[in-house]
């Protein structure tokens, strides 16, 4: 999946919302409609359903990425530069400024 | 007679039953009788209100009401002055596959909470994330829906599918049902993301009736977590503040 398609939500509602937020009308002929039309069933159409599941898959892909990659970096920076050193680091990682962080790290030493 | 209003969204951690709770406590606040139905199997929403005490309630649950197995006078728990509830339990996973092969299906709820009905002035519905006979049921029941919405990507996939699972619901079982609203949730500028979300979602959906946005709010988990609500917890707040006005907000759309 490119990343543009990734961004972008995907419009999975081809209705009117102004019109759902009104009660709808009954339908004339709605009885000869019921004869002719196979029984439906009350769960979400299969189409909606493989698009949600294509794109949890790509997401559950992503997020097991970073994951593993997480768990790498926690693992062997943590081994290679100390556990002191390490606890200093996380508390510049978890001000969520990257420019702090770019600063902590320009100046850090082993 | 009470308006039923279904909280639901097919996405998890949105603040379904954050929104049902506070939002119950708010309209009773206000003095309106509010009974509160949980119908998710996780019964976070029971926990949070009655604790341990959810134990007491095997034989008379959500899920014991829409198999007939008991009353529903004898299933509504009195929270306090004109909020009630009407819990979940530990079991009603199990009741799932006797509610689909029971006759009637869609309208277990429905039919087992009229009775009551006259008796309130709302009736709030804590929806599970899971799209199934629980969720049909309950907007089958309803009169209408809200939705909250987290503002991520699938936040407002989740949303989508709710449009889709309404115009189906309103085309088989309850042509009544209406979109009160989508409530944005744990709104935060710390990040762009739920900015940039909305603004889209605006141009995606601009008829879209966006109701108050509830912030991103530590004091909304930390009350989560001790089983209180917002006006308990932290009554001058932000959240609780936002939560009264969607109260008002609510009360405005309903009774006109």
């Amino acid at each position: 999946m490119s990343k543009d398609k990734k961004d972008k939500i995907p419009r999975l509602f081809d209705g009117s919302v102004d019109e759902l937020t009104k009660p709808s009308k009954k339908k004339a002929g709605r009885e000869d409609l019921k004869k002719v039309k196979k029984q439906k069933t009350l769960y979400i159409s299969l189409d909606v359903n493989r698009k949600l599941i294509e794109l949890y898959g790509d997401e559950g892909r992503r997020q097991s990425i970073i994951v593993e990659d997480s768990v790498n970096l926690y693992y062997y920076l943590k081994k290679a530069i100390g556990e002191k050193n390490f606890d200093e680091l996380m508390s510049a990682v978890r001000r969520e400024d990257p420019e702090f962080l770019r600063e902590y790290i320009s100046k850090f030493k082993l | 007679m009470a308006r039923v209003i279904s909280i639901a969204n097919q996405k998890g951690g949105v603040g379904k039953t954050t929104l049902t709770l506070n939002l119950g406590f708010a309209l009773a606040q206000m003095g309106k009788k509010v009974l509160l139905v949980d119908i998710d199997p996780q019964f976070n929403l029971t926990f949070g209100l009655i604790g341990m005490e959810v134990l007491n309630y095997a034989e008379n649950n959500v899920g014991t009401i829409m198999t007939r197995e008991s009353s529903v006078e004898d299933a509504v728990v009195e929270v306090e002055e004109n909020l009630h509830l009407i819990p979940s339990h530990l079991n009603l996973s199990a009741k799932e596959i006797e509610i689909i092969n029971a006759y009637n299906r869609e309208r277990r709820l429905e039919k087992a909470i009229t009775p009551i009905l006259p008796d309130y002035d709302y009736v709030l519905i804590d929806n599970p994330p899971s799209m199934g006979i629980f969720l049909v049921n309950s907007l089958t029941a309803s009169d209408y829906v809200l939705i909250p919405l987290e503002l991520s990507y699938f936040g407002v996939i989740g949303m989508q599918l709710m449009f889709n699972l309404m115009r189906m619901i309103r085309s088989e079982t309850n042509e009544h049902l209406s979109l009160l609203g989508l409530v944005p949730n744990k709104f935060t500028r710390q990040t762009k993301v739920p900015s940039l979300r909305l603004k889209e979602l605006k141009e995606t959906y601009p008829d879209a009736p966006l109701l108050t946005i509830i912030p991103k709010s530590i004091a909304l988990e930390k009350a989560q977590s001790k089983g209180v609500s917002i006006f308990e917890f932290d009554g001058d707040g932000r959240a609780a503040k936002a939560f009264t006005k969607l109260a008002r907000e609510v009360v405005s759309v309903v009774e006109g």
